[in-house]
């Protein structure tokens, strides 16, 4: 059965088909999401709430367009509107750079199609990482603590630290390009 | 601008430090569009997916969660009723929402459809869960159309209890572009506030609560039909099976903030005075606290975010079992041979009659004890040990039991200056997170409970200002003692601006110590220790 049919079903009430077309669409979705927002909770909790956003709004949809465009564009609204809720906590110059960023946010869809190779190649490439590094990593994306925070606990200087993120970061990008370039998983 | 550049700039711009200059070179870059806002954007991207990768969760986690999520939105009637308008105008080709509605109202059940909707929805998760292709028959999941059918023959839907509304995620605010297919959401809801708990479901009552001491015949035993289980917020682990009959053994003497009580019939209404029962589980959400008081005039006071269990099982040894946080108990002399139990996880605290503290953590259990003597049993393995006055033992895979402390004596020579105390920041805000000023030793850090993860720890000194306050954690002191009031454990970019840290999980230990001048030098003041423990559910 393919995915058009599935969505006619749902459309019907067959709440099976409905989570069929969830497990199809999640991963991409949440590869989606994590382009825009940096906080992987935020990106569990956005995309949930962006399948049912599409749940409540199925008949609205016509099965003969594409379902993953309109699913993203349900996703891109979720974004916009953390986006708009975390202005309050936001500085003014973090303000100003998310107010380009949101500006400019359909620029990044050109290659969706590699959200969900992006991540596996990611995941490859980070396992390979001195473990020290990848413990950087973690302390730094998993749980967000600031590269002060992490030059202090490392006796580093903050500049320092972010050169090293930075160099981290490089080889991840390379390592990640030569992966999807092979086409390993 | 070089990588190292750009790398520079988007730490800043993630961590909040991010200058004017900066700003307005990144902003115009990202308008300038080209190769150089690529590279940002490639850039942010890679947090995020990095983010990702290592958030563990994989796709059976998302799975499952939404499938909760589905369950959760079980419980809302008005969703319900939407779906299954929906679904019913999907099958016939256009809306009948009114006519569905008067025939389902005017059923003799109430509202006997949700139950079924409800079945349907579970199912439905169970088959995300399961992984099955939707096209082989469920065993839980209603075929097609099921829930209208059930419907339409009240007489025929299971009983099902709804839930109460649980709260609903923001919905998506309409962006008025681009997308003519996207389907109109109502606008975003206001930013919940950045300080301050969960409201409390009932309001406190003024302490102290003058309450008559119970007596040996307000030990009753009560019929209870057995009935499912309501949920609650974070039920713990250990909830209380159905049980024809429970017996009661303490009063809830008086409480603060939000207390849930369960019983074998679900969620009870808690009041002050109201009888605990065998089988009873009590939660303290966020916040707050409750007073129980047991016939023999023992008193415990269960802390913030703490759940304890009235032990069902007949003959049980334990008094009370202490599921998840702190307890502080004044328990009154015990009779020989019948101590006074309280039983963790991990090991049992065995009371004679005394003042103590039980702390009880994934994985381990701490025994503070203020007067007298008690025996912490280490339940793996059987080892104990006795625990006097100013004393602690913690029992935990992998570390001895013993006896620590009491604390060091306080130095004959006069000090000049001593860290008082610590304080839990919220780095939102900058102010102090409610229910955690004082930081104290044993204190437990529920994170997904706390207003924030963003977090901080002020040292408090006498004198409030000092030369330097040099802090330690888990035994590794930081290279820069802080100079300037207030002394942050992470810091503080501009004076009072608190850095944000989020602890990990499990226990530490902190230290801070203040000295004459700055850097940590000349002469060093009191230093002040104490212990927590971090528990993280979402991890």
């Amino acid at each position: 059965m393919d995915e058009r049919e599935w969505i006619q079903r749902a459309q019907a009430g067959d709440r099976n088909a409905f989570g069929e077309i969830v497990r199809l669409h999640q991963a991409r979705l949440r590869a989606f999401a994590a382009r825009y927002v940096d906080r992987s909770e935020d990106v569990f909790d956005l995309v949930q709430d962006a399948f049912l956003d599409a749940l409540r709004n199925l008949l609205v949809f016509d099965a003969r367009q594409e379902f993953g465009p309109w699913l993203r564009a349900i996703c891109r609204n979720r974004i916009r509107n953390y986006w708009r809720e975390r202005r309050v906590r936001r500085t003014a110059h973090q303000a100003l750079v998310d107010a380009a960023l949101e500006e400019g946010m359909g620029a990044m869809e050109d290659d969706l199609d590699d959200a969900v190779g992006k991540i596996r190649a990611l995941e490859r490439c980070v396992g390979e990482l001195q473990p020290a590094h990848r413990e950087l990593l973690q302390l730094r994306y998993a749980r967000g603590i600031p590269v002060a925070d992490l030059a202090r606990r490392l006796d580093r200087s903050p500049p320092a630290m972010s050169m090293i993120l930075c160099r981290i970061r490089g080889a991840l990008m390379k390592c990640m390009e030569r992966s999807l370039e092979a086409g390993l998983p | 601008m070089t990588p190292e550049e750009l790398g520079r700039m988007l730490d800043a711009y993630r961590d909040g430090t991010l200058g004017a200059e900066d700003a307005a070179a990144l902003a115009g870059a990202l308008r300038a569009g080209g190769e150089e806002a690529k590279r940002i954007r490639r850039e942010l991207e890679l947090a995020g997916q990095l983010a990702r990768v290592f958030e563990g969760a994989d796709d059976a986690d998302f799975l499952r969660s939404f499938e909760e999520r589905m369950r959760a939105e079980a419980g809302q009637s008005q969703f319900i009723r939407a779906f299954e308008a929906r679904s019913a105008a999907g099958t016939e080709g256009r809306p009948r929402r009114p006519r569905l509605s008067r025939r389902l109202w005017t059923a003799s059940s109430p509202a006997p459809w949700i139950g079924a909707a409800a079945a349907a929805l579970i199912g439905f998760g169970m088959v995300l869960l399961l992984g099955r292709a939707p096209s082989r028959p469920a065993t839980h999941a209603p075929p097609e159309g099921a829930a209208r059918d059930v419907a339409a023959r009240p007489e025929e839907a299971t009983p099902h209890p709804v839930r109460p509304p649980l709260p609903r995620p923001a919905p998506a605010a309409p962006t008025g572009a681009a997308e003519p297919d996207v389907p109109p959401v109502p606008p975003a809801e206001p930013a919940p506030p950045e300080e301050g708990p969960t409201p409390p479901t009932a309001p406190p009552p003024p302490r102290p609560v003058p309450v008559p001491p119970v007596s040996a015949p307000a030990v009753a035993r009560v019929e209870e039909t057995p009935a499912p289980p309501v949920p609650t917020p974070e039920p713990p682990p250990t909830v209380a099976r159905p049980r024809a009959t429970e017996t009661a053994v303490a009063i809830l003497e008086q409480f603060q903030g939000r207390i849930v009580v369960t019983g074998a019939g679900g969620e009870l209404p808690v009041r002050p005075r109201m009888p605990l029962m065998t089988g009873h589980t009590l939660l303290v959400i966020g916040p707050g606290a409750a007073d129980i008081r047991f016939p023999d005039g023992t008193r415990v006071e269960v802390q913030r975010d703490a759940t304890v269990v009235f032990p069902a099982k007949p003959g049980a040894s334990a008094r009370l079992e202490v599921t998840e946080g702190r307890i502080l108990a004044d328990v009154v002399r015990q009779p020989a041979g019948k101590p006074f139990v309280f039983a963790t996880a991990e090991a049992e605290a065995v009371v004679l009659g005394t003042r103590l503290a039980v702390t009880a953590i994934p994985g381990l259990t701490r025994l503070d004890v203020y007067q007298g003597r008690v025996r912490l049993d280490r339940r793996q393995d059987g080892a104990s040990a006795m625990v006097g006055p100013g004393q602690y033992a913690i029992a935990a895979k992998g570390r001895p039991i013993e006896a620590i402390g009491p604390a060091p004596a306080v130095p004959r020579r006069p000090r000049t200056a001593a860290v008082t105390g610590f304080t839990l920041i919220n780095a939102d805000t900058d102010q102090p997170v409610p229910g955690f000023d004082p930081l104290i030793d044993g204190a437990v850090l529920h994170l997904n409970r706390l207003p924030t993860r963003n977090l901080n720890v002020r040292a408090n000194t006498a004198p409030a200002e000092v030369g330097s306050v040099q802090f330690a954690l888990d035994g590794r002191p930081f290279k820069n003692a802080e100079w300037r009031v207030p002394y942050a454990l992470y810091g503080d970019s501009v004076k009072g601006d608190y850095a944000a840290w989020e602890p990990s999980p499990g226990e530490h230990v902190l230290t801070a110590t203040p000295y004459e001048k700055p850097d940590a030098k000349g002469e060093a003041g009191l230093p002040h220790t104490i212990t927590f423990y971090v528990i993280d559910r979402d991890r």
